[in-house]
């Protein structure tokens, strides 16, 4: 159960920190947690530890904080035409943007009682909404844990495979690589390919999980 | 919200708490719903909700019904309520859901990282961008006088917000698209009339008063015959119930439809005669035609009445424009050695056979109601435009068609009045005082405009066209009181506009908008570009600001119907992503000004003033319909006629009025947003007709009240001549001293009938001529949907293979149903090869007489070249529908350099951009237009 604990954590935080880093703009304090994360044993561990050395070799934080907003506005913004759309209606619906993927998501936020702050404006299926609604589900996950609530504790992980299957990794992975390939900055090469195979081997991780399985009358009984 | 709480954090996860500590972009990206919330939430998802509002996919501007569901707008139907549109709609206003939601269009204030063409923007906050702006606003006020900066407000109605703001702020050089565009075809209408656009009467339904007193819709065609000349209405963006009134006149009125023009257009194709003259013959033959009726004309034979002498009744100068006039109709023309304005003479010019002009004069003379339209495609775009205006509007006025049922109506003289305060142009009287030549002088603010009292004095719409020059050189006033000011140009602020591709030659814009001073920096040294799509323009910019869409902010729509007709332009959502509403850009500019020390900029004036949206648009609806009472059948019979006419239909139609006599005026209840919300958007006055009235009462707005054959519009620019002492630069090629009293003539430019180009005829043989692609103009052709429909051998589908973000519908390539397949996974964009030939191209239309002559085939890739040195590389469309001599290109379909473009961007390297080969010198000696008309060319196989 600790380490069931631990990992929930671990997910919610790194969820946070991805949501985080994709709005804009990019600030110390949104990339000095990252510098600090613990290297788990786990298959992100690389990408992780490229990031960070990425980050760890940078000398003045003023020029790179320039560098990397100019170039986040070039890949997620434009003006124009530009690689890497972080919505996931561009990837999913027919181009355009606040199809009914973000409907979508909406309704999944809603349920949980959650609103985008610039709901209307800012499309709800924006990578950063996604990745931080995960991190908020993670963190449900983790106190409906603490308090021994297995029943919530089900729904919330069916909840997190199902929002990741539905939503986030059928268009974040593609998103992902545009960037890989658009991106001339190795710390969006890093922080996508990051990204990336973090929610895959999530994915995997939530898929595989005995839990999921659980009856009706185990998740009665304490973990 | 955060449950997951920083304490528990640092139990648990150790080294990477610390950073955790400083950070929370939970709460900054969501916010926790009480259970009544999310209900309400959860319950609005899947509600309709119908928003009445207007379009701007094109300036047609339709009324439009946009429904809206999940907060997106999810299906545009035409308003049926507005009689503009009448409930239809066109493919580009369908596709409004693609401009709306494009992931490409403009979504953050940036600011230029880059040099100005390179495309690199960094993304800053509304406060940073408008700082930035105001800043240097404030200093080249202080240095230069508000003068320097020019706010252009584009091609869409709704520029008041901005006016206003420019206007406070002290320029007098807020312009807007409509100075470029189409301006010699305004001319005579505006001279003459005090109007601006004459058309067929053709909008139905309208409301028209019976005799028993009731008001009832009229759906009849009352016309009989319409001459198009060079108007393509059935493509042309601008007025909606042309095209569906053009055929509506023919099936049920047995309406006779002529078109002029070179190229056998779409509208064409339903004319029962298509007449293909050379380019630019415009003038000569409306000539023709009015000598023609006026030697053939006989009282007393009916088959030969074809003036109306009723139109000296409320007209003045007939004499003086016939004498001068026929002054012409001796002298020989040294290029063909005919009479003026002769068949002969006309044949000659225009290559059609002299009794085809006949035929056409001698039908338009006789046939009652008619109508004689020219277009942007004509008069409109080349270098003596004016002079065919003027010409056509002669030969409507005085042939009785002018203002009666199925005649022609200037509809700049029937829309209603709206804007008033609102616009700001109180502003423009304020007094001013600058130091010329070492003496202090005092003027009105409108004294210091770089057209009126510079160069253009009669460009009463204003000289965009002539920008890059000014750009260049600065600005020299020569007229009014600040004879002597020069002030450069150091701020443009350019809104829905993309004059790079659409105002003059591109590459003079470019030069403009780079050119540096002795100490590198920017000539013109603000650039902003304020848009929703991201075109040419906006790379040149230091400031980008995304606008709201159409569908997402408020204004006010009237495209010139036939009578007062006012519908509003209402926010179906909100502002996407992190755009702002003109008045929101408004307000918040105007603080910004105030905040770096403007001190003309008043609370009051703006956000103290007008606390929303609202209240705004309700200050510039005050001033509707503001038309007399007047015409037959009397649209209020029971109201005083000759009255101005304030406030809303029904307050008129019930009579719940003020009158006051003294100024002839009659108030209703003021017209409000409310009220139009509450009525479908639309209000919608009486119709009448022969409203040109004898005792000078009617609807006319020249000085004299009186249709205008001599020209006193032009007194008041002859009188600064006079007091200056200096001939006009922009006349003085005519050889003239002062603007003309009554009827004038000059050839137009790079015509071969002008002795002055003959000379090219031989190395450059053909005309070219440009009309609009209905789908794709500068902005629409980021829409896909839009793209991918060809026209009429100027946007054809003969594109080279090219890469393109696609929608695919079956991304797993298995047989499916779609109805068990989840939406949200059901399709997926992604990068799809176009086969060649498959998408819709800027093209150029070549007879395939010519094509033959010059070996080429359907497809070859081209070079036009024109005199100047400059070509463009196109694919040919060889068809038998345009005059041998003649080739064509659309507006802005080719050589598209604004990756925000999308497909057009990928073709860019073999598709014209007509503006390329314009001449920028060629300006319009009256009102400084381009003639983008008028060029010779010729065309090679690459």
């Amino acid at each position: 159960m600790k380490q069931l604990a631990e990992t929930l954590a671990q997910r919610a935080i790194l969820y946070r920190l991805l949501g985080g880093i994709y709005t804009y703009p990019l600030t110390l304090e949104k990339v000095e947690p990252i510098i600090k994360l613990e290297r788990q044993d786990k298959p992100w561990k690389d990408s992780l530890i490229s990031l960070q050395n990425y980050l760890k070799g940078i000398n003045n934080w003023e020029v790179f904080l320039e560098e990397t907003n100019i170039e986040y506005t070039r890949l997620f913004e434009g003006p124009g035409q530009h690689p890497a759309p972080p919505f996931a209606s561009f990837y999913l619906g027919d181009g355009t943007v606040m199809g009914a993927p973000a409907v979508a998501v909406r309704q999944e936020y809603i349920k949980w009682n959650l609103a985008p702050i610039l709901i209307g404006k800012i499309p709800d299926d924006h990578i950063a909404l996604e990745l931080t609604f995960m991190s908020y589900l993670a963190n449900e996950a983790y106190l409906a844990l603490s308090k021994n609530n297995n029943s919530l504790l089900y729904v919330l992980l069916k909840t997190q495979e199902e929002f990741l299957n539905k939503h986030l990794i059928s268009w974040a992975l593609q998103f992902c690589s545009n960037i890989i390939s658009a991106s001339t900055m190795n710390f969006f090469k890093n922080l996508t390919s990051l990204t990336k195979i973090y929610i895959e081997t999530d994915f995997e991780w939530i898929l595989t999980k005995k839990y999921l399985k659980l009856t009706t009358e185990e998740i009665t009984k304490p973990l | 919200m955060g449950n997951l709480s920083r304490r528990k954090f640092i139990k648990l996860s150790g080294g990477a708490t610390a950073g955790i500590l400083m950070w929370d972009s939970l709460s900054s990206l969501f916010r926790p719903l009480s259970a009544a919330e999310a209900k309400t939430y959860a319950a609005e998802i899947g509600k309709l909700k119908t928003v009445y509002t207007a379009d701007v996919m094109c300036p047609s501007e339709c009324g439009l019904e946009m429904v809206v569901k999940n907060n997106r707008v999810f299906k545009i139907y035409g308003n049926e309520h507005c009689a503009y549109n009448d409930g239809t709609l066109c493919a580009k206003g369908n596709s409004g859901i693609q401009m709306i939601y494009s992931p490409y269009r403009i979504k953050s204030p940036m600011i230029r990282v880059g040099v100005r063409g390179e495309n690199k923007f960094k993304k800053v906050s509304w406060e940073e961008a408008m700082d930035y702006i105001a800043k240097r606003l404030v200093k080249y006020k202080k240095e230069y006088g508000p003068e320097s900066v020019i706010m252009d407000a584009g091609d869409v109605t709704d520029r008041d917000c901005y006016w206003r703001l420019f206007f406070a702020f002290g320029t007098p050089n807020s312009v807007e698209h409509g100075s470029i565009c189409d301006t010699p075809r305004r001319h005579g209408p505006k001279l003459m009339l005090g109007g601006k656009r004459i058309e067929p009467d053709l909008m139905r339904p309208v409301l028209v008063r019976q005799p028993d007193g009731s008001l009832k819709k009229d759906f009849t065609y009352k016309n009989k015959l319409i001459i198009y000349n060079g108007w393509n209405p059935f493509v042309a963006t601008r007025i909606n119930y042309e095209s569906r009134g053009t055929v509506a006149a023919q099936v049920e009125n047995d309406c006779k439809v002529i078109v002029i023009d070179p190229c056998h257009t779409n509208t064409a194709s339903r004319a029962d005669m298509w007449l293909a003259p050379k380019a630019g013959t415009d003038a000569d033959l409306f000539a023709a035609m009015l000598r023609y009726i006026l030697e053939n004309h006989n009282d007393n034979d009916p088959s030969h009445q074809y003036i109306d002498w009723s139109f000296k009744e409320y007209s003045e100068g007939w004499d003086d424009f016939l004498t001068e006039f026929k002054s012409w109709w001796n002298k020989i023309d040294q290029g063909n050695e005919h009479k003026y304005y002769s068949l002969e003479w006309a044949a000659a010019r225009t290559g059609l056979a002299k009794e085809k002009i006949a035929e056409v004069s001698h039908l338009f003379g006789i046939t009652k109601p008619a109508s004689l339209i020219w277009g942007m495609q004509s008069p409109g775009h080349h270098y003596n435009g004016s002079v065919a205006s003027i010409l056509g509007t002669a030969l409507n006025v005085i042939t009785g068609n002018m203002d009666i049922p199925g005649g022609a109506i200037d509809t700049e003289l029937t829309k209603a009045s709206k804007g008033g305060s609102a616009k700001g142009k109180q502003f423009l009287k304020r007094k001013v005082k600058r130091v010329v030549n070492g003496v202090e002088v005092e003027g009105t603010q409108e004294e210091l405009n770089m057209d009126r009292f510079g160069d253009w004095p009669a460009g009463w719409d204003d000289v965009v066209g002539d920008y890059p020059r000014r750009f260049m050189e600065g600005v020299s006033l020569r007229y009014g009181p600040f004879r002597g000011h020069k002030y450069p140009i150091k701020a443009y602020i350019i809104r829905t506009g993309n004059p790079v591709i659409t105002g003059s030659a591109t590459y003079k814009w470019q030069e403009a908008l780079t050119a540096r001073d002795e100490k590198n920096n920017y000539k013109v040294d603000l650039v902003v570009y304020i848009d929703t799509p991201f075109l040419e323009t906006g790379l040149y910019a230091d400031v980008i600001l995304p606008e709201a869409s159409y569908a997402e902010r408020m204004s006010l729509s009237d495209i010139y119907p036939p009578h007062p007709l006012l519908y509003l332009r209402d926010q179906a959502i909100k502002p996407l992503h992190e755009s702002k509403t003109p008045f929101e850009i408004m307000n918040g500019l105007a603080k910004a000004l105030v905040k770096h020390g403007d001190t003309d900029i008043k609370a009051e004036d703006f956000w103290a003033k007008y606390k929303t949206e609202e209240d705004f648009w309700n200050e510039a609806l005050l001033p509707a319909p503001g038309k007399p009472n007047v015409g037959k059948p009397l649209p209020y019979p029971k109201l005083p006629e000759g009255y101005k006419l304030l406030g809303t239909p029904d307050s008129l139609e019930a009579g719940s009025v003020k009158i006051n006599h003294k100024k002839k005026v009659i108030q209703g209840e003021p017209l409000t947003v409310k009220w139009l919300r509450e009525h479908y958007g639309v209000a919608d006055w009486p119709m009448s007709w022969r409203r040109f009235q004898p005792d000078g009462g009617g609807i006319l707005k020249t000085g004299s009240k009186k249709v205008e054959f001599v020209f006193n519009k032009y007194n008041k620019y002859n009188k600064l001549i006079e007091e200056a002492g200096e001939i006009p630069m922009s006349i003085k090629p005519l050889g003239w001293k002062r603007y003309p009293e009554t009827f004038y003539w000059f050839e137009t430019k790079w015509n071969p009938n002008n002795p002055s180009y003959a000379k090219y005829a031989k190395d450059f043989p053909f005309q070219l001529i440009c009309g609009r692609v209905h789908q794709t103009m500068s902005a629409t052709q980021m829409v896909p949907w839009l793209s991918e429909v060809s026209v009429a051998g100027t946007w054809v589908p003969m594109n080279e293979e090219f890469e393109y973000g696609m929608l695919d519908v079956n991304p797993a390539r298995k047989q499916w149903n779609i109805d068990k397949v989840d939406p949200a996974t059901r399709y997926k964009m992604q990068k799809e090869k176009i086969r060649a030939g498959t998408w819709s191209v800027g093209t150029i239309l070549i007879n395939s007489k010519d094509a033959g002559e010059l070996g080429i085939k359907m497809g070859d890739l081209v070079k036009v070249e024109n005199p100047l040195g400059k070509h463009v590389i196109s694919k040919a469309f060889v068809a038998e529908t345009i005059r041998p001599g003649v080739i064509k290109m659309g507006f802005a379909t080719g050589g598209r350099f604004s990756k925000g473009l999308g497909a057009i961007y990928a073709n860019r390297k073999y598709t014209p951009n007509h503006n390329e080969l314009v001449d920028p010198e060629a300006l319009s000696p009256i009102m400084g237009e381009p003639a983008y008309a008028d060029m010779l060319v010729r065309v090679s196989k690459v």
